[in-house]
């Protein structure tokens, strides 16, 4: 039964963020989502020391707040004259710095030890049960990431068009009266709400992987977008599962298995995909040298 | 003949500099006006103050004798090229649904009918056999008429295109224009930010000069003087010195 909990934990986790980071890639904003991932964790921290608790709404709130400061500290920056990585760099290890720091000092009052922050864990999921007026309702982590993935679908597809019109043509959106700037808003807040559910089981180096690396390697494999979206699922599904029996058998953290199995997938990928695979590439351009 | 566009004394500031000043025009149904002037004179700064891309500091603009911001969905853009990300997982056919788009409710979804007006579109701009490629598969000309093909699928009123031939091969030219042109005659304004000015005369009816602020506009005939270009790009040789030669990369021959 355990295992079956932690299994779908990552499964929810996995497809969650490859929707999510579907869309972080086509906007051009993956490494946005690593500083985020990295500078939510003040956010997570505050929250924590003032509710007493992991799993409170108002965590995830800090979290979308302090992704929000960050957007227009980023901003503010990028108008100024700093150029965008270096901007990332600058606010990603700020507020990751200032989380650190709060992690240390409020070491007694939170159980939290920055190697769960950087790596996640996920094994104890089957425990940590969530309690509604004094009943308990199930694992807590299935149905904040539960709740999270419906949501996400949700928006996303209303959004689809929207979304779609802003990532290939943000200047017809304009005109057409789309606010850009709010599209890319919305996948930051996606990118951050995932981000925040995600925390404990995968942490904050490893969410990144799941965020982009199944859509890259979806992306290797299709040039249409409804399709690139149900491969990206795909394979994060796959590497949920297999990464998960990995784990039980190499005895090792469950969300570095997953991510290790989705770059062995997205490497294949790369390699054999059809059209733009570079086993294609070689091959064609060795025809046509035998042809010359 | 209706006014189509109607803009009034737009002025745009970047950062205290004044990039556009007190421009005033009028676009007229079934006209092609082009806009003309050395680099920098703010023809795109212009187009997007127009279509409400850039705050004006004042300045009012009307589609249709309405204020722009209800008549969105009558107005086509052709952007640049640099404006377009060419790695978009999209087919051309996608491409031009979505220029159905912009009437459609926020909820509603592209259906038969708007998939119909796509290939009509396409059609249209000779492109129906490229409809499933992507759309980075096509050379530069064939890119813009899929464009082209979009801004037919909105059944826009008003169609404003940034440089529409620059990195287009020859044929692709002719096929817009005379795309364009049909268009025209269905009655639609056409503003089209132009840089050759040796076929201002062959391709439009009405010019606008703009240096900063408008320097002489109307009718092809009249306003496109040889003292009104030389105030534009602030020279005095006569007009067929400073006719500009076709860039390298605008040579590209037709990858079909």
């Amino acid at each position: 039964m355990n295992d079956i909990i932690i299994m779908s934990t990552g499964l929810l986790v996995a497809v969650c963020c490859s929707i999510v980071g579907t869309w972080l890639v086509l906007f051009r904003m993956s490494m946005m989502g690593d500083a985020l991932s990295h500078a939510v964790l003040p956010g997570i921290v505050v929250a924590y020391v003032w509710s007493g608790s992991r799993d409170s709404l108002l965590m995830v709130c800090a979290c979308v707040a302090i992704a929000l400061l960050m957007m227009c500290a980023m901003h503010g920056l990028r108008t100024r004259g700093v150029q965008g990585d270096a901007a990332v760099g600058v606010l990603m290890t700020t507020f990751f710095a200032v989380g650190v720091v709060l992690v240390a000092h409020f070491a007694s009052r939170i159980d939290l030890d920055i190697a769960c922050v950087l790596y996640g864990e996920m094994h104890y999921a089957p425990w940590m049960r969530l309690t509604v007026m004094g009943i308990d309702i199930g694992v807590r982590p299935l149905w904040t990431i539960g709740t999270t993935l419906v949501v996400v679908v949700a928006v996303i597809s209303l959004m689809w068009r929207k979304l779609a019109w802003c990532a290939f043509d943000p200047v017809m959106a304009a005109v057409a009266g789309v606010s850009v700037s709010a599209m890319h808003m919305l996948v930051m807040g996606l990118v951050s709400v995932t981000t925040v559910v995600s925390f404990e089981s995968v942490g904050a180096v490893l969410v990144l992987g799941m965020l982009v690396i199944p859509p890259v390697a979806a992306s290797f494999l299709t040039r249409k977008l409804s399709t690139m979206m149900v491969l990206s699922v795909a394979v994060a599904a796959f590497s949920a599962i297999v990464g998960n029996m990995m784990a039980t058998w190499l005895v090792a953290s469950i969300s570095g298995c997953i991510v290790v199995v989705a770059v062995c997938v997205c490497g294949l990928a790369a390699l054999c995909a059809p059209e733009r695979g570079l086993w294609r590439i070689a091959r064609n351009s060795w025809l046509k040298e035998r042809s010359v | 003949m209706t006014t189509m566009i109607e803009v009034d004394d737009a002025t745009v500031r970047y950062g205290g500099q004044c990039v556009l000043e007190g421009a005033t025009f009028r676009v007229q149904g079934g006209r092609m006006a082009a806009i003309v002037g050395p680099n920098g004179a703010g023809k795109s700064t212009l187009l997007k103050a127009m279509l409400g891309l850039v705050r004006m500091e004042r300045g009012t603009v009307r589609i249709c004798g309405e204020p722009l911001r209800r008549m969105r969905a009558r107005v086509a853009y052709v952007p640049q090229r640099s404006a377009i990300d060419w790695d978009f997982p999209i087919s051309v056919r996608d491409v031009v649904v979505m220029g159905t788009y912009a009437s459609m409710r926020w909820w509603h979804r592209p259906g038969a009918a708007a998939r119909l007006r796509a290939e009509e579109a396409l059609d249209q701009v000779n492109m129906r056999a490229f409809a499933d490629r992507h759309i980075r598969a096509l050379s530069g000309g064939q890119q813009q008429r899929v464009f082209l093909a979009r801004a037919l699928a909105q059944r826009a009123s008003v169609i404003v295109l940034d440089e529409p031939f620059a990195g287009v091969d020859v044929a692709s030219e002719q096929a817009i224009i005379a795309q364009l042109r049909t268009l025209r005659d269905q009655g639609v304004a056409l503003l089209i930010v132009h840089h050759e000015l040796n076929t201002v005369e062959k391709m439009f009816d009405d010019v606008i000069l703009l240096r900063k602020r408008i320097v002489a506009q109307g009718d092809v005939a009249t306003a496109f003087t040889r003292e009104a270009i030389a105030a534009t790009y602030g020279t005095d040789v006569p007009r067929s010195d400073i006719v500009m030669t076709r860039p390298m990369w605008a040579r590209r021959p037709e990858v079909v």
